[in-house]
């Protein structure tokens, strides 16, 4: 074993060697990388607290009516994932935007949820084909750097959407994620008795979304005086959601009401609190507004759901990224519609631009 | 003791067991070169220089991990925990590297998957279990330390310094694909070359007859995962470098890509019989497609449609090309 | 009758070897003398316990109990290599080689010459070849491809492999289990002429057979083995094929 043990040592050391010898072969490249979407100076982009953010109906308002794109515009656009109700509906929206001014926007997607490399080679492949700019949905903050900076280097427009958010995203278009909780917050307080418990369930811990909108709920909720008693990550899955809401209504039977980062979360608090025999007693909010939710709605197993229309945000990412293009001075963040849905309006017809 | 054969020892041999290893590695040839004028006639650009090198960087990341397997497959052992691997490896690197450095950094990724391999290894041979079902558990395993290391959140902003090391250009040329060359090199004498290759193809062939021709059984198997671990290593460095992050969720699902990889290079899952460059080109070839149908902007779905049977095709053509009565 | 117990010559020495696999014993207590420079024969009833025996020998199974004393000496056979180390070499009923591996390949198997320093040591493929060329010539077939696989060989082919790799390395015992079972009436007459030669050479070859006329024409001593002990041994010039059929089923008894 000692002998086996020395030679893998050496091994060791030779494999690494070679490594370094090969990559140490070019010090002389050091990095010139511009200032671009991936760099950051400080803190990453957070595109809730972006200065001067703008919403999307503001734009006509201060930069004038959309210009008329350019002919032989090419978009190409990087979504997240398309077996995803979500995002499905974001890439229609970007290509009913397009049609409707007779550019081209082509779009793809890594094969999986977590397929990264995968969604970067897609891009690098399409840095190929001479697109006049990119919408980009990266899978994570930042796994589709390398591209990003490739394209910035070569003067193409980088359009950031919804997210993940590029560390230092130039421009950006996608819902305020503060705002779904607050608005879940302030229908609790106006429908519950001050001093109701009320209880979050989480996203995956750590991504931003998550964090934003567990925020907004849980201070909007706290300074309207609504006792926030539990704060327990369900990671966006139904079954984990369902679980940690068994056991908080277990620890808080007086529990008024749930918020839960997304709606499939909120659908496994449905069942939890079916399963405890309190149907309609107990308030369930959930985010995103997907057809599941409006279902839930009508049936009346969901109290509402915070949706922030992907299918406009699609189009709205498209009418900036020809503003953009056009050379006109967008602010960094553009922000999409959310609003709450309940019965009161689950029926009413979705924004149009 | 058959005294029939009249031929003389020597070339007429050599030739026919060339044209025997040749035949596989032509048939992945033949796919490649089909590919290639497929997705010229439908886009040209797809064979202009940029998108070759384009095509070889990223086919390096799985073609590491796929020659790694390939020692590991060649046992007639598997390794499903590829993916896991490389993802525990690359968060613990990425945590570590501002502290560790470029150099330190490199050592740990490739003896942390050493070990892990070690580990899967050590379990299927002292255990007696099948390594499927070790690597299924540790698959799992592995990849919840990764969160639970991480917590589950992302490392951002690696070192340029670090990335450049990889990731940069060499003359007109980028390193991933020398690296890839060096390294297909290596992966080439030591199956083909050295004692370890030849107990490992021994293993696989037949491990009860290896072990009473003297070979030590245990130790090859281990040492064939410690081999697949050790160039998981170097594919989280290379994942690393190329997104500048690494993330528990990192590698998902490279062990299908792997495996599809290894057995399009002609490459037995039956053990026995390896090819390092059918497996190289086995990923590369994996690697065109996907380049060629984002070029034609074809759903990234269709791609997991086309490997799968391209995968299928090469199973087949093996069980019909090869009228051997070995049967692998 | 001569029992060969007390004659100092014996080269290999089973006492009280015991083998269970689980709840079956294979072998219940062996006692076992091989003379040195002998031909010795083991002849039994399939499942009588040869091969396990055999294995034994050659550092495939640990003892369950019992002692081996080789030359005299008490050793540990822990392995296939070590048996190798002590000079004893098998030849398998199956053969033991390995089918993707060349005829050279499969001499050199855990035996590799070697060049370079490590770790860029790369097998010396030219010297293995010349000797792989020398090997087949010592037990007599210069036909054979070397470079070629053997799972593509016929049997006989195999067999010659097999075979010259447990005579080519020099050994003291040399052990054939079964050797001509599977083949036809010409190359059983080669594997006899080989065993032949490799007496006058001096060296101890244990056969095992279920062919009585083989078994008096190539032996010196033959063991009769019967569930899982050694019941009877007998010079090969003292007994008929009659008797040992006697031996077998118990109808003579020990
Ligand atoms: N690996 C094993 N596991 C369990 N039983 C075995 C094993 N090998 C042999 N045996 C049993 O031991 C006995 C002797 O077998 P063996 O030595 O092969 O007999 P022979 O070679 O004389 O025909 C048989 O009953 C056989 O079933
Ligand atoms: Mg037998």
């Amino acid at each position: 074993m000692n002998v086996l043990t020395r030679k893998g040592l050496v091994a060791l050391t030779a494999g690494a060697l070679a490594l370094t010898t090969i990559g140490a072969a070019t010090a002389s490249h050091a990095a010139t990388a511009a200032k671009g979407s991936c760099a950051v100076s400080g803190a990453a982009f957070s595109t809730d607290d972006a200065v001067g953010g703008v919403q999307f109906a503001d734009l006509t308002k201060t930069l004038g009516a959309q210009p008329k794109p350019k002919k032989g515009t090419k978009l190409g656009s990087l979504m997240k994932f398309l077996g995803n109700q979500y995002w499905i509906d974001l890439a229609a929206g970007q290509k009913t935007r397009a049609a409707k001014y007779g550019i081209t926007v082509d779009v793809q997607a890594a094969a999986s949820e977590s397929d990264q490399i995968g969604q970067l080679n897609s891009m690098q492949t399409m840095l190929l084909k001479g697109y006049t700019g990119f919408l980009v949905s990266p899978q994570t903050n930042t796994n589709l750097c390398p591209a990003v900076e490739k394209a910035e280097s070569r003067g193409k427009l980088v359009l950031n959407v919804n997210d993940g958010v590029l560390p230092g995203a130039k421009n950006w278009v996608g819902p305020n994620q503060i705002s779904n909780g607050v608005l879940a917050a302030e229908y609790f307080i106006k429908n519950l008795p001050a001093g109701s418990e009320v209880a979050n369930i989480q996203g995956q811990v750590g991504a931003y979304a998550a964090i934003q909108r567990t925020k907004g709920f849980v201070d909007t909720a706290k300074k309207g005086g609504l006792n926030v008693v539990a704060v327990q990550p369900g990671n966006w899955d139904v079954t984990t959601a369902q679980n940690a809401a068994t056991d908080i209504l277990k620890a808080h039977p007086n529990l008024k009401a749930f918020y839960a980062d997304n709606d499939g979360m909120a659908l496994g608090v449905v069942t939890a609190v079916g399963n405890a025999g309190l149907k309609g007693k107990v308030m369930i909010i959930g985010t995103d507004g997907i057809g599941d939710a409006y279902k839930a709605i009508k049936a009346g197993d969901l109290t509402g759901t915070v949706d922030s229309y992907p299918n406009l945000t699609g189009q709205v990412a498209v009418d900036v990224a020809l503003r953009l293009l056009a050379g006109q001075k967008v602010p960094r963040a553009v922000y999409t519609p959310v609003a709450l849905i309940t019965a009161a309006n689950v029926n009413a017809p979705a924004p149009k631009l | 003791m058959s005294m029939m054969s009249t031929s003389t020892q020597g070339a007429k041999g050599l030739q026919g067991l060339k044209q025997r290893l040749n035949a596989r590695i032509i048939g992945v040839i033949a796919a490649l070169v089909l590919t290639f004028i497929v997705f010229t006639i439908l886009e040209p650009q797809f064979i202009s220089v940029d998108n070759l090198l384009e095509i070889g960087v990223q086919s390096t990341i799985i073609a590491f991990v796929a020659l790694g397997l390939t020692f590991v497959i060649v046992t007639g052992g598997i390794d499903i925990s590829v993916g896991s691997i490389v993802g525990l490896t690359s968060v613990i690197c990425a945590t570590n590297l501002a502290h560790w450095g470029t150099f330190i950094t490199i050592i740990a990724a490739i003896l942390i998957g050493s070990l892990l391999g070690a580990f899967n290894g050590a379990v299927s041979a002292i255990f007696n279990l099948q390594s499927f079902v070790v690597t299924l558990a540790t698959l799992n395993l592995f990849r919840g330390i990764a969160f639970l290391y991480t917590q589950g959140r992302p490392i951002y902003n690696l070192d340029p310094g670090f990335r450049e090391f990889f990731s940069a250009d060499f003359g007109p040329i980028p390193k991933p694909i020398i690296f890839l060359l060096a390294f297909t090199i290596i992966c080439f004498l030591i199956l083909n070359r050295t004692r370890m290759g030849l107990h490992l193809k021994a293993l696989g062939t037949n491990a009860d007859a290896a072990r009473r021709s003297g070979v030590n059984t245990r130790r090859s198997q281990i040492t064939a995962f410690v081999l697949g671990g050790a160039f998981c290593g170097i594919a989280s460095l290379m994942l690393m470098s190329r997104i500048g992050a690494a993330e528990p969720i990192s590698g998902t699902g490279f062990e299908l890509q792997a495996i599809a990889a290894v057995v399009v290079g002609g490459t037995s899952l039956m053990g026995g019989r390896g090819s390092i460059v059918g497996t190289v080109l086995g990923a590369i070839l994996l690697g065109s497609i996907a380049v060629g149908l984002t070029l034609h902007n074809v759903n990234a779905f269709v791609q997991l449609v086309v490997t799968g049977v391209i995968v299928l095709g090469a199973v087949l053509t093996d069980r019909f090309a090869t009228r051997s009565k070995v049967g692998r | 009758m001569t029992s060969m117990t007390n004659m100092p010559n014996n080269i290999i020495e089973i006492k009280g070897l015991e083998k269970h696999f689980g709840g079956v014993q294979a072998l219940k207590g062996v006692d076992m003398q091989i003379p040195q420079g002998q031909v010795t024969a083991i002849i039994g009833d399939n499942g009588a316990g040869k091969s396990t025996l055999i294995k034994c020998i050659s550092g495939i199974y640990e003892l369950t109990h019992g002692e081996i004393l080789f030359e005299g000496q008490p050793v540990k056979i822990g392995s296939p290599l070590a048996a190798r180390h002590l000079g004893i070499e098998t030849v398998y009923q199956d053969l033991a080689v390995l089918d993707t591996l060349s005829v050279t390949e499969n001499l050199y198997l855990s035996r590799e010459i070697r060049k370079g320093i490590w770790p860029f040591q790369l097998l010396n493929k030219k010297k293995m070849a010349q000797g792989a060329a020398e090997m087949m010539d010592r037990v007599g077939n210069k036909t054979i491809l070397i470079d070629k696989e053997i799972g593509y060989m016929s049997g006989g082919q195999r067999q010659a492999v097999a075979i010259s790799r447990a005579v080519g390395w020099g050994a003291k015992v040399i052990i054939f289990d079964e050797p001509t079972a599977a083949l036809g009436v010409k190359e059983s007459a080669e594997v006899a002429n080989l065993i032949q030669r490799l007496k006058g050479q001096g060296i101890t070859v244990i056969i095992i057979s279920h062919n009585f006329e083989e078994v008096l024409e190539l032996a010196d001593l033959v063991w009769i083995m019967r569930q899982g002990k050694a019941i009877a041994s007998r010079k090969a010039s003292e007994v008929s094929g009659r008797d040992l059929v006697a031996l077998l089923t118990g109808a003579e008894s020990a």
